[in-house]
């Protein structure tokens, strides 16, 4: 009996899923009541009703033919699939290449007891998985079984470790975004708004406003009101982080780890250790400040959705976050630097952020000689421009009292900054895709270089180390030719 | 472990590239040349030309000078740049293929490239001969080459 004869469907469920897939028939519905209502009126477009009947039925069977031409079977030796409609695809992943297998379930599904299963390998984009479908629980259980019998993936729990839940309140706070809080909060106003009337919405604004006045002291009451909406948003981000990373645990078995957590979406995944691109100790200059610390892993099929899980450890003293990465992690040392930036490439590291330290001040100084009467909004303006400008500062001046690399075994650490965070990264030799060492006209004075390293993903991921001594990285990373 | 050099003919082939794209703007200064006093046609003339003769005398010939390829134990490596002098080293165990690929003015001078490509990043090798692009895509070809030198 052949895999394909032993394939069976996927939840039900799915064929919703798919319905938006074909949502874009709809415009032929829409296109005919507007061009019938411009000329024939209420009557010309009844008559022609049986088209938007047929677009509706076809939207539906489509979305139910393509759930009946989904199938998979899973066994140990891997995932079997199959789907398609007109142009059918049949595959099959062995399971030493699947890389990570989650199963997600939503709240919304969990009264329906559907899951979302994910299969991830390196292959193909990094921004969707390979394969994803739905099943019910039961089912999930069984298919994760299958894949933790696999024999690169079994083995017994060595060490288990759940972080505190203050741990997880710092990363949600530390990692929530205002943007995203923004788009939620608006999303849900406008589809409040659509259910319970126009009333809603005008309550909501003049709440705003209110509070707009009332925290507009010595500030213009537009710049309250658009610090407000930040506040909001980051507030609603960090509740909504904090959901998605509540009951954090990560086990390590002898070949792979087991990470679940979160409450909206209860996330579950299964990692090959082996597949583990790199480890990432990320600070911002707040948290370097308080000396805290978290660890990101980078691996296939991991964190690669928005509300996926990427933190294995969440904000803990150096002492502990490193305690806890040699449990999880063994392999992973953090070695002390070996190569790091001389002195003199200080300016090498600030100039970044140093024109627009410079020049947004001078700008605001500009601008409100030239425009008198908007002084104190250039002045507000001006300063909450050159924050992020001195923080940049701020964050490059770190990165060059702390950036180098350094190389224990096969295992090298890389310590650099990109944009406002401030990155320790430990991977093994035959995870770089690409060493680029690379030295300007400025630089070869005094022979030194840039290095950026390419690391092994689905996509593009480099590590760039500003101003080292040209000799010595070559030997550290075999790329001499004489070695 | 040995240095090779590409095949010298890849400089006359970026030449007559260069040529070969310096026709349009060409035509528009010799189609506009009745404007030859205006400021906008004196400096749009100065920008190609000088572009031109800054790739055509000094960017091409470095960039083949600085040009070369070998092996060590563990890596490919490739040395390339003109402003930026650069060293990319691709580890041998992480290479996924190597595939030739030829223009029709390289193949007209009997040349190829090589582009060899690992998960999350690939690097690209011109002026090869032919017969060398075939050997070198071989070599690295997974499984094929493990250390030594194949040059």
């Amino acid at each position: 009996m052949n895999n394909a004869s032993k394939a069976v469907h996927a939840h039900p469920f799915s064929i919703f899923t798919y319905l938006y897939r074909y949502i874009f028939l709809l415009i032929i519905p829409v296109a005919r009541g507007f061009f019938t209502g411009l000329t024939g009126g209420f009557a010309a477009w009844l008559s022609g009703a049986w088209l938007d009947v047929l677009i509706v039925v076809a939207i539906i069977s489509l979305a139910y033919l393509k759930w009946d031409n989904f199938k998979y079977y899973m066994d140990i030796h891997g995932i079997y699939y199959t789907y398609g409609i007109f142009f059918k695809r049949a595959g099959f992943i062995p399971s030493q290449k699947i890389s990570t297998f989650a199963v997600m379930k939503p709240f919304w599904l969990r009264p329906l007891r559907v899951s979302k299963v994910r299969v991830d390998t390196i292959a193909l984009r990094p921004q969707k998985a390979d394969l994803e479908f739905f099943v019910s629980f039961d089912q999930a259980d069984r298919l994760q079984d299958f894949f933790n019998t696999s024999p690169l993936t079994q083995g017994k729990v060595l060490c288990q470790y759940r972080p505190s839940i203050m741990g997880v309140v710092f990363l949600s706070l530390f990692t929530s975004n205002s943007f995203i809080g923004i788009v939620l909060m608006a999303t849900f106003i406008s589809q409040m708004g659509q259910i319970l009337g126009r009333q809603f919405n005008d309550f909501v604004f003049y709440t705003f406003e209110e509070l707009s006045r009332l925290l507009a002291i010595g500030i213009p009451p537009i710049a309250a009101g658009a610090a407000l909406i930040l506040v909001a948003g980051w507030l609603i981000a960090f509740c909504f982080n904090l959901l998605q990373t509540k009951n954090l645990c990560t086990r390590r078995t002898q070949h792979g780890l087991q990470i679940g957590g979160g409450v909206i979406t209860q996330k579950h995944y299964e990692l090959r250790i082996s597949d583990i691109s790199f480890v990432d100790i990320r600070q911002s200059l707040l948290t370097k400040l308080f000396r805290l610390y978290s660890v990101y892993l980078n691996a296939i099929g991991f964190g690669k959705e928005k509300d996926d899980i990427s933190a294995i450890i969440p904000f803990s003293t150096q002492k502990r976050t490193l305690n806890r990465l040699s449990l999880l992690l063994p392999e992973y040392r953090i070695s002390p630097r070996q190569l790091k930036p001389n002195f003199g490439a200080v300016f090498k590291f600030i100039i970044d952020p140093f024109w627009p330290c410079v020049l947004i001040p001078a700008g605001t100084l500009v601008a409100a000689w030239f425009l008198p009467n908007w002084t104190s909004i250039i002045r507000f303006t001006g300063f909450m421009l050159s924050v992020p400008a001195f923080w940049f500062l701020g964050v490059r001046l770190v990165d060059f009292a702390t950036s180098g690399i350094s190389k224990i075994d096969d295992y090298y650490t890389l310590r650099y900054s990109k944009l406002y965070y401030i990155h320790t990264v430990v991977f093994n030799w035959d995870k770089i895709a690409l060493i680029n060492i690379r030295q300007s006209i400025l630089q070869r004075g005094d022979d030194k270089c840039d290095i950026v390293i390419s690391t092994r993903a689905e996509g593009r991921r480099t590590h760039h180390i500003r101003n080292l001594d040209r000799q010595p990285s070559l030997e550290i990373f075999h790329a001499h030719e004489n070695h | 472990m040995t240095l090779k050099k590409p095949n010298h003919k890849i400089l006359s082939i970026w030449r007559i590239r260069l040529l070969g794209m310096s026709v349009i703007p060409s035509f528009f200064t010799a189609y506009f040349s009745a404007w030859a006093f205006h400021w906008v046609w004196k400096v749009w003339t100065v920008l190609w030309v000088g572009g031109f003769l800054y790739l055509y005398i000094f960017y091409y010939p470095i960039k083949y000078k600085k040009l070369s390829y070998t092996f060590n134990s563990r890596c490919f490596i490739l040395n390339c740049g003109v402003i930026y002098t650069r060293v990319k080293a691709l580890p041998l165990q992480n290479i996924q293929y190597a595939a030739v690929i030829s223009t029709p003015l390289e193949r007209l001078f009997g040349l190829r490239s090589l582009a060899v490509m690992c998960a999350g990043a690939s690097v690209y090798v011109p002026g090869l001969d032919a017969q060398d692009a075939l050997q070198l895509q071989d070599i690295l070809t997974p499984g094929k080459f493990s250390g030594g030198d194949p040059l």
